[in-house]
């Protein structure tokens, strides 16, 4: 079976292709985000294009059956309030295999992608990978 | 995180007062509406060497057209151009920065060729084409909270004037409607406005109104100005807010609730002193949060 080595790059969703907030963007307009291009997740960026942090639809569970505010009020926080700023990346030329080992030990749907400058160039999506693994038969 | 903003207010030759890096107490004040030259001159002229003993930076607020009074047969205001003229020489004669409110969106570029600070009314703190003509004058905008709003909800406001191009805001409380007639004074509303980074301003005197609780005009509870004055300076504001009066009983607006001017030195002198608590105590916990 031919098995070809992609790297990240390759199979990540590119910048339009995910949602990203910027650090002013009220929590609303982040989920609406989120919903419109039906992923879990949100990227946060500064005004330099580094990732700030994520925002997933795990961390708005846990936010909801926690805040004690208003759910007007809730909506209106700045979503940086809520990310996590420790998110776990991966560099655009790393290879997808090495991206899916972290995904696999770390359980988790999405890894946000860093070109060398540090900035957020894309979103490694595991249900897009899947795809891709399938259709080019590598496994 | 969301940056603290800090900028300053005056252009010219008044002095530049800077608001946002909370190292001096800012006093915005004067009568609610200005009644005519020489009252207007007289009070700035009070206010000032008050302030100037104490050392209290401070700006000059006087409006030009009341137009939210409960009655039309109340006292409206001397109108925009004598109204502009008086400020201007308020400005000139003291050398400070001057505020003024405007309520229609055709007056805010004359308003800001005077006025070293443009204050959007309560009533008016979500009118789109209100904020959008205050965004466009580029002068610093004193946004008071609407008593009908939440303080979270302002954050929408401050979004439409960052979104016509202006990011020098200051964000005031002013008291929350309770049912009819009768405002109350959640001092959450600090902290939670202060959330957007810019600097957050309480108007005691507005905060004790009644709000036409007297048939066709507003009552007030001033006994309780130097309660609120306190409580809002130890939570943290960059700038207070009073009016000023000399004769209160015979005031052309708000005569209910504006500040007789023999209290403004003793609160003045406490609000400066627990400003400066407030420093002390800021840089010995630092930014202490509970969870």
């Amino acid at each position: 079976m031919n098995k070809k080595k992609f790297k990240v790059h390759e199979v990540m969703l590119e910048v339009g292709k995910f949602p990203i907030a910027k650090t002013t963007d009220f929590l609303k307009d982040s989920i609406e985000l989120m919903d419109n291009y039906r992923l879990g997740i949100i990227c946060v960026i500064d005004e330099k294009n580094k990732l700030s942090g994520i925002l997933t639809d795990g961390d708005l569970r846990r936010n909801l059956s926690n805040v004690q505010k208003p759910l007007a009020s809730y909506f209106l926080d700045y979503t940086t309030k809520y990310i996590k700023r420790d998110a776990t990346t991966i560099y655009e030329n790393d290879s997808l295999n090495e991206a899916l080992e972290i995904m696999e030990k770390k359980e988790i749907w999405d890894l946000p992608v860093l070109n060398e400058n540090n900035e957020l160039t894309g979103l490694l999506h595991l249900h897009k990978a899947i795809k891709k693994i399938l259709t080019n038969s590598i496994i | 995180m969301i940056e603290k903003k800090s900028f300053d207010i005056g252009y010219g030759n008044v002095e530049k007062i800077n608001i946002g890096k909370k190292k001096d107490l800012v006093f915005i004040g004067g009568p609610c509406a200005i009644e005519n030259r020489d009252h207007a001159l007289k009070m700035a002229e009070l206010i000032y060497k008050i302030c100037n003993k104490i050392g209290i930076k401070f700006i000059y607020k006087s409006c030009y057209d009341k137009d939210c009074r409960s009655s039309n047969k109340s006292f409206r205001g001397v109108g925009l151009d004598k109204g502009l003229e008086i400020l201007s020489d308020v400005r000139k004669s003291f050398n400070i920065p001057v505020v003024s409110d405007f309520s229609d969106p055709s007056w805010a570029a004359s308003t800001a060729e005077v006025c070293d600070l443009i204050q959007i009314p309560a009533y008016l703190c979500r009118q789109t084409s209100i904020l959008e003509a205050a965004a466009k004058t580029n002068k610093p905008i004193l946004l008071k909270k609407g008593q009908f709003m939440s303080p979270w909800n302002m954050k929408n406001s401050v979004n439409k004037l960052e979104n016509f191009g202006n990011s020098k805001v200051i964000l005031t409380e002013r008291g929350t409607f309770f049912g009819y007639n009768m405002l109350v004074n959640d001092m959450k509303s600090l902290p939670i406005m202060a959330e957007t980074g810019y600097p957050t301003c309480y108007d005691a005197t507005h905060s004790v109104q009644l709000p036409t609780s007297a048939g066709n005009i507003s009552g007030g509870e001033r006994e309780f100005i130097p309660f609120l004055v306190r409580s809002s300076i130890a939570i943290g504001i960059d700038a207070l807010f009073m009016e000023v009066h000399d004769d209160p009983k015979n005031a052309l607006s708000d005569p209910n609730t504006v500040l007789n001017i023999k209290y403004l030195d003793p609160i003045l002198r406490q609000a400066k002193a627990l400003f400066e608590t407030k420093l002390k105590l800021d840089n010995e916990f630092g930014d202490f949060k509970v969870e």
